[in-house]
């Protein structure tokens, strides 16, 4: 049996064990975060692309490959079963993230092998028990997110949901002061009633910087905190974004030479309040590598004490050419679609507590549709959705459906 | 709008004259929906006041239907129909259906070449007038395409409907089989593997002692070199597994005469009876289910033999197998539990342990340690909640002592 505070030293002893791993000690558990439920306390870390490397003495960033630390221990007087899958369906096993990491099997020795199957985490945990190991999960680089299941003797499924900062990006939202946005007076917070009217009257679309120009049409209000915006986003999937800098330059070009993906790369900026997006989120698409983006501006609006942001989404379906910058993705004309598409795949991830749809963008028919800047039709209903981002997971029927005047019909 | 002309001279610039078929001026000429008779093969299914039915149009069908041949790019369209009877607006949410599903414009934009530019836009607003709509108003109906991933094969989906009422679980499935698809087996297949008399029938004790005693190993063709380990029973109907496995998105592996000729993996005197594959990591990793029927009954229910082995994807890696087959069988077992699939699951602890340090190696060269456990699994056809799940009390659970 393993007491605590004993990791620290058996880590030391599987380090000097091992005839390839030189990291000394392993800085990620720093960062490690506890979570308790009953007689189950999970604590997690995640390390980065750099302590990954130093650890395992593989790049396993490289091959998509991200370690996750794990500490479970078991006060209750009954064996317990963490689940795997359910932090990560899509995991790669001990010895194939070493097969992988090293660059193929043959590149691997017994040694190393040993080193990876001996550090995964056990999935019993036998009562007063605690098991600390690694799960090997797909690579989520800015904010990693993901859930440990417990399976109790009583027939219980305990869920912890984590969201843990992993070093190595440079995000747009951490460079958002939330704090000095607005100044305290052009903060208004509303009722209801004057919520639907202010919607109704802001802007019905995105304008270049000049703020000139009638862009993509501004079809989602989100209504959270900013940690909750961002966590229901990454628990739905969707991948935080990069500011441009030397880095993500180099990211992007490496990305357009190799034709490989950069998730994190950074977009052009559309303007609202006379600013581009203070967040920006893109989620891969499983066809034909396009993706979907979406933009947040957080406007000075506060309901029931929580900010109220505006914002924009718009499905990729390929590639066409422009004038102006020789190609663009093509957008999916029917953004009622894609805006519909985001209400369930939030409702799914359980991260909205209500709904609701106010006027706002302008109808436009798919015989007379409308452009934005880069020349793409788009037809729509004109409504714009409203979605209370929930700050503990809500099930889909749980959801509240508010009828705010603009109930769409299709 | 000058595209045409702008993407000839970019084709032209590159030496890409292929580009040239782009600008082809074909009509769009789709069938009317009444002319192809797809959904003679509805199913319809009801619970209180709602009524879904469902129907999947073949590949010839399809092409019929929307006057492009969507199955050659991977694209399935569902025809789905929604009754509302109740007093409320029901929604439809077509992610349950799809996860990833395709929009309709996105499926017209992704085949406009070979249309001029007016039967495009006739395209476009054919595809939007065929979507199924969301919204179902109260005690009216609704029809419409939703267009998924192909799968070969019995087509498996969700219909999520979302009404007023909280109470109601508004999640139907159906399993359609599709024209234009064969899959391996058939309920005639397993019915005549074996005789009456070969059928034995135990009940829950003297299984699990038999199961403790058994030689669980395949073999070559000779049936003398040993291959890799059998890690996973299961009991269950051959519908209800294959209900189970569908619904956990594993997908019947197709096996050309040529790959089935050059199987050398015998259990019973026979190569394995249906194979199932599912992609298990991003960088190409899978995970491989080998079924065989064996001549076991466990209370009258048949019972499976799998081999279930995880294979490295990506890279240089590739083909090699994972020789932590006793992770497969975990594996397996919490997919069919997360699946709603698993009704009731033990460990039965075998002979066979293989060490770490000492693996063996099959007659296929791969080599594999194991602590020697099977994991035997009762599956559900009809979805089950994870905590409906009976863990019977055999034997330990494999811990990760050393073997």
């Amino acid at each position: 049996m393993r007491r605590p505070g004993q990791y620290a030293v058996m880590l030391a002893l599987f380090v000097a064990a091992s005839a390839f791993a030189q990291a000394p000690v392993p800085g990620f558990l720093e960062r490690a975060i506890t979570q308790a439920e009953g007689a189950v306390t999970v604590t997690v870390a995640v390390p980065s692309d750099q302590e990954s490397q130093d650890f395992f003495g593989v790049p396993l960033y490289k091959r998509k490959i991200q370690p996750v630390w794990l500490e479970i221990s078991n006060d209750s007087d009954a064996t317990i079963t963490f689940l795997p899958l359910g932090l990560d369906p899509q995991y790669f096993t001990p010895i194939e993230s070493a097969f992988l990491g090293a660059g193929g099997a043959g590149k691997t020795d017994a040694s190393m092998r040993k080193f990876f199957f001996d550090r995964k985490i056990d999935m019993y945990i036998d009562p007063g028990e605690k098991r600390t190991g690694f799960m090997f999960t797909a690579l989520q680089q800015g904010t990693k997110s993901f859930n440990v299941d417990v399976y109790t003797d009583d027939e219980q499924l305990i869920n912890f949901t984590f969201f843990v900062p992993v070093p190595g990006l440079r995000l747009d939202h951490s460079d958002v002061d939330w704090e000095t946005l607005y100044p305290a007076a052009e903060i208004r917070e509303l009722d209801k009633d004057a919520l639907i009217e202010a919607l109704a009257a802001m802007p019905c679309c995105t304008t270049d910087k000049k703020a000139e120009g009638t862009g993509d049409p501004l079809n989602l209000v989100v209504i959270g905190d900013v940690d909750d915006v961002y966590y229901a986003f990454i628990r739905a999937g969707w991948d935080e974004t990069e500011v441009v800098s030397v880095s993500s330059l180099a990211k992007m070009g490496k990305s357009f030479v190799s034709g490989s993906e950069y998730r994190y790369s950074p977009v052009s900026g559309l303007y609202v309040f006379g600013r581009p997006q203070d967040v920006a989120f893109q989620k891969a698409r499983a066809n034909i590598n396009e993706r979907n983006h979406l933009r947040l501006w957080m406007s000075p609006l506060r309901y029931e004490g929580v900010p109220v942001w505006i914002g924009q989404i718009s499905r990729d379906i390929g590639v066409r050419l422009t004038a102006k910058t020789i190609t663009t993705h093509k957008v999916d004309p029917d953004v009622d679609e894609t805006r519909e598409y985001l209400v369930e795949n939030l409702a799914y991830s359980q991260a909205l507590a209500r709904l609701g749809y106010v006027e706002g963008v302008g109808p436009a028919t798919i015989g007379e549709p409308r452009g934005n800047l880069t020349g793409d039709p788009y037809f729509t209903d004109g409504k714009r959705v409203v979605l209370w981002i929930s700050s503990t997971p809500r099930d889909f029927g749980d959801i509240q459906d508010l009828d705010w005047g603009a109930q769409p019909t299709r | 709008m000058n595209s045409c002309r702008s993407n000839i001279l970019i084709a032209q610039y590159l030496g890409l004259l292929l580009a040239m078929s782009a600008c082809a001026s074909a009509p769009y000429q789709p069938a009317d929906i009444a002319s192809v008779p797809f959904q003679d093969r509805a199913e319809t299914q009801a619970r209180g006041p709602i009524e879904v039915s469902a129907a999947v149009p073949g590949p010839e069908e399809t092409r019929a239907l929307f006057d492009l041949p969507l199955y050659d790019s991977g694209i399935q369209p569902v025809w789905i129909k929604v009754r509302n009877g109740s007093d409320d607006w029901i929604r439809y949410a077509p992610v349950s259906t799809d996860r990833e599903y395709f929009s309709g414009q996105e499926v017209a934009y992704v085949h406009k070449g070979a249309f001029s530019k007016e039967a495009r836009k006739q395209m476009n607003h054919y595809f939007f007038d065929m979507g199924m709509p969301r919204r179902i108003p109260p005690g009216e109906s609704r029809s419409g395409f939703v267009f998924t991933h192909a799968q070969p094969g019995t087509k498996a989906f969700n219909v999520d409907l979302f009404g007023a009422s909280r109470e109601q679980d508004l999640s139907f499935t159906f399993f359609i089989d599709v024209p234009g698809f064969q899959p391996d087996h058939s309920e005639a297949y397993f019915g005549e593997l074996y005789d009456p008399g070969e059928i034995r029938d135990l009940d829950r004790d003297s299984f699990r002692a038999e199961l403790a005693a058994l030689d669980h190993q395949t073999r070559d063709s000779s049936g003398q070199a040993l291959g890799l380990p059998i890690n996973v029973v299961v009991i269950g109907e051959p519908e209800h597994v294959l209900q189970a496995l569908i619904r956990a998105n594993w997908v019947e592996k197709p096996r050309t005469a040529s790959e089935i000729a050059a199987d050398q993996t015998y259990l019973f005197g026979r190569i394995a009876d249906v194979v199932f594959r599912k992609k298990r990591t991003a960088g190409g990793g899978s995970t491989e289910l080998r079924f065989w029927l064996s001549p076991m009954r466990e209370g009258g229910t048949p019972v499976w033999f799998v081999e279930v082995t995880h294979h490295v994807g990506g890279g240089k890696g590739q083909g090699e197998l994972d020789p932590d087959v006793d992770d497969a069988a975990a594996y397996f077992v919490q997919d069919i539990w997360y699946g709603r699939g698993l009704a009731a699951y033990g460990w039965v602890r075998g002979q066979g342990q293989v060490p770490f340090d000492n693996p063996n190696q099959s007659f296929t060269g791969d080599r594999y340690f194991t602590e020697g456990y099977l994991a035997v699994m009762w599956l559900s056809g009809p979805a089950l909640s994870m905590l409906e799940l009976d863990e019977l009390d055999w034997d330990e659970a494999p811990g990760r002592v050393e073997p």
